[in-house]
């Protein structure tokens, strides 16, 4: 079951990427998509095996449905995020309100589902765990088009 | 919570000098790529290191554990960080020897090799230290798969180089 619904999130998240329109090219999608997975995977790992804050149940399932959302699912919607706050509209603030609701959603659903555990946590840190995420993403989406900026200046 | 050792020794020097000869090297070479692609091609490495220890080192499977301990600690980000000036190494070398893409299996071979040499180094300084089984053999297939994939984004960016010149 752990398995399913991590298979199914995370294809939500591939879906969701694949038909929003792009406004960060290429190779600066696969740099956000590395950095993301590094600092979100980081600070996991902190709160996870350092500090026992968020315990992933033991199990093949269990595991593998964690790994498929930190590896896949939250670094993708980490990139969709900085392509919205891309676009010119002004709803593009609701949207990533919208992945951050969906991101500690899926948190909560693991939590019902004993695939994870809180100690000493709960879904608000998780809403601000995400939303230094998304500034994290845009804060780097800033520097790589900046590098570009700079050498074609 | 395992802990290996508690002192200062052999697997710190390892990432200190390790960290210093890469990030030494990547200011000497002349460069040959833009800021962007530096950064792009830097990254695969550091990512490469953290994709596979947060995925084989950790449950279910656990494999190894890095550094002094089981938990994650400054000296194994460190240590994930020496994989960029790597990673950058791979591309450069073959921006400037300028093989064919046919002959990038045995390119990819040769540098396999290298790696699992790194490795066998890495364990006799107690970088890693293996569990459950996990033998230095069975890196060399995944060292084999992360250098066809960075081939792989090489190739795209000959391809973008290529059209963009068009």
């Amino acid at each position: 079951m752990a398995i399913l619904i991590g298979t199914v999130v995370t294809w939500m998240a591939v879906t969701f990427f694949s038909i929003i329109p792009k406004k960060i090219p290429p190779f600066e999608t696969i740099f956000l998509f590395c950095v993301n997975t590094i600092f979100e995977l980081s600070i996991f790992s902190i709160l996870h095996l350092n500090l026992k804050f968020i315990v992933v149940e033991p199990g093949i399932g269990n595991g593998i449905a964690d790994l498929m959302l930190r590896l896949i699912e939250l670094p993708l919607l980490l990139v969709a995020s900085s392509n919205i706050l891309l676009y010119s509209n002004k709803v593009k603030w609701c949207w990533v309100a919208l992945i951050i609701l969906f991101t500690l959603l899926v948190q909560q659903t693991l939590e019902w589902m004993d695939i994870i555990t809180f100690q000493r946590w709960n879904i608000m840190y998780t809403g601000i765990y995400m939303c230094v995420n998304v500034a994290f993403s845009s804060m780097m989406t800033w520097v790589i088009t900046s590098l570009d900026k700079k050498e074609t200046a | 919570m395992i802990v290996y050792d508690t002192r200062f020794n052999a697997n710190e020097w390892f990432v200190i000098v390790g960290f210093c000869i890469g990030y030494g090297m990547l200011f000497l070479l002349p460069r040959r790529f833009s800021y962007k692609i530096t950064l792009l091609f830097i990254i695969c490495g550091i990512y490469s290191g953290f994709f596979y220890d947060h995925s084989l080192s950790v449950e279910p499977k656990d494999f190894y554990d890095v550094n002094d301990t089981s938990l994650y600690q400054p000296w194994d980000f460190l240590s994930y960080l020496m994989y960029g000036p790597l990673s950058y190494l791979f591309f450069y070398i073959w921006d400037c020897v300028r093989f064919k893409f046919r002959f990038a299996p045995l390119y990819i071979f040769a540098w396999g090799l290298v790696a699992v040499a790194f490795e066998k180094f890495a364990i006799v300084c107690h970088v890693f230290h293996y569990k459950n089984g996990y033998r230095l053999a069975y890196s060399f297939p995944i060292y084999l798969l992360t250098y066809s994939i960075w081939s792989a984004l090489y190739y795209y960016f000959k391809v973008r180089q290529a059209n963009a010149k068009a």
